[in-house]
């Protein structure tokens, strides 16, 4: 990652290329997280006996960790006087 | 057995006992479950991750395939994750001001956003009485899945779990992330990027990354340094959590 950040500006006509592949598999990062998700058959009884309990503390906290995080960014970019 | 389906059922054999299947057909779940996301005009509900995960379970749970088995061949698709890593310095490269700009506000997001997860995960999850390795499984839940892994195994939670965990929230987290930081009314990409990368990992990056080049950029880092956050900060509420009665 170091090497291809210090090359980027140097590839001259690759550039384009380089660039176009890169955000390919950037936006196609999803992928690489199905098989991770697929193995929630190994612990369906685990995840059937406190589903409830896990979808509240997943969903309450996903969004509590996501406001926190984006309201303490926009306090500090404020408090150096930043929009 | 007729002339006709003889060399297909050969071809099938062949196919069925190789790794190769269940790459492709993972690859092909998840092509599919990104079309259908943009037939549907990019509506965040229609996650092509989970899609492709409802997708391949009932196809798993339908032919009576084992996980393992399934896992033989998805594992390559693991490869690309370097190839992602290295990807992810051409976008830095290309917003190197921003993100040089934004550095206090992203410490501090990072270290309240990794707070504010683990901990109320976890307490939820006491508060419903569930058995200790079940609390702890969850408190890695918002950075990356193989990280998440080797910190619940290290705290005493049950790896496979955090797996799942990770991935469901990632998917939320890349759901409710355009209208929750709407309702927030967050609009510079840089902060909406980066709060969704501490929340949501690699998924919400991924979704970052469908909108807005610069929300990806910094979901990727927001991704990168809370791996490096949690490792340190999640044994610590561990033990805490340990030491409470």
């Amino acid at each position: 990652m170091v090497a291809l950040y210090v090359a980027y500006p140097h590839l001259g006509r690759l550039e384009a290329e380089v660039q176009r592949v890169a955000s390919g598999i950037l936006q196609n990062l999803g992928l690489l997280f199905v098989p991770a998700g697929v193995g929630v058959m190994l612990h369906l009884g685990l995840v059937e006996q406190w589903w409830v309990a896990l979808l509240v503390a997943i969903g309450a906290s996903t969004v509590l960790g996501m406001a926190a995080a984006a309201g303490a960014f926009v306090w500090v970019q404020k408090l150096r006087g930043r929009p | 057995m007729n002339e006709a389906t003889a060399p297909l059922l050969r071809l099938w054999v062949y196919l069925g006992a190789s790794p190769l299947l269940w790459l492709s057909v993972t690859v092909c779940a998840f092509v599919a479950a990104a079309r259908v996301q943009r037939g549907l005009r990019g509506t965040p509900w229609a996650n092509p991750v989970l899609l492709s995960v409802l997708l391949l379970l009932a196809l798993l749970l339908g032919t009576g395939t084992p996980y393992e088995r399934y896992f033989e061949g998805a594992q390559f698709v693991h490869f690309l994750l370097g190839m992602a890593t290295v990807s992810l310095a051409v976008p830095l490269r290309r917003h190197w001001d921003a993100v040089k700009a934004a550095l206090p506000a992203m410490s501090a997001a990072l270290v309240v956003g990794n707070l504010a997860g683990s901990v109320s995960a976890m307490a939820i999850l006491a508060w419903f009485q569930a058995p200790v390795p079940v609390v702890l499984s969850i408190a890695p839940k918002s950075v990356t899945a193989p990280v998440a892994m080797g910190i619940s195994e290290k705290i005493g939670g049950l790896p496979p779990l955090t797996a799942v965990l990770v991935v469901s929230n990632g998917i939320f987290g890349a759901i409710v992330a355009t209208p929750l930081l709407n309702l927030l009314r967050l609009r510079d990409p840089a902060g909406r990027g980066f709060a969704v990368g501490i929340a949501a990992h690699g998924i919400g990056t991924a979704r970052a990354f469908q909108l807005n080049e610069t929300a990806g950029t910094f979901a990727g880092i927001g991704m990168a340094a809370s791996t490096l956050v949690a490792s340190v900060l999640v044994p610590v509420l561990a033990r805490w959590f340990g030491a409470a009665p």
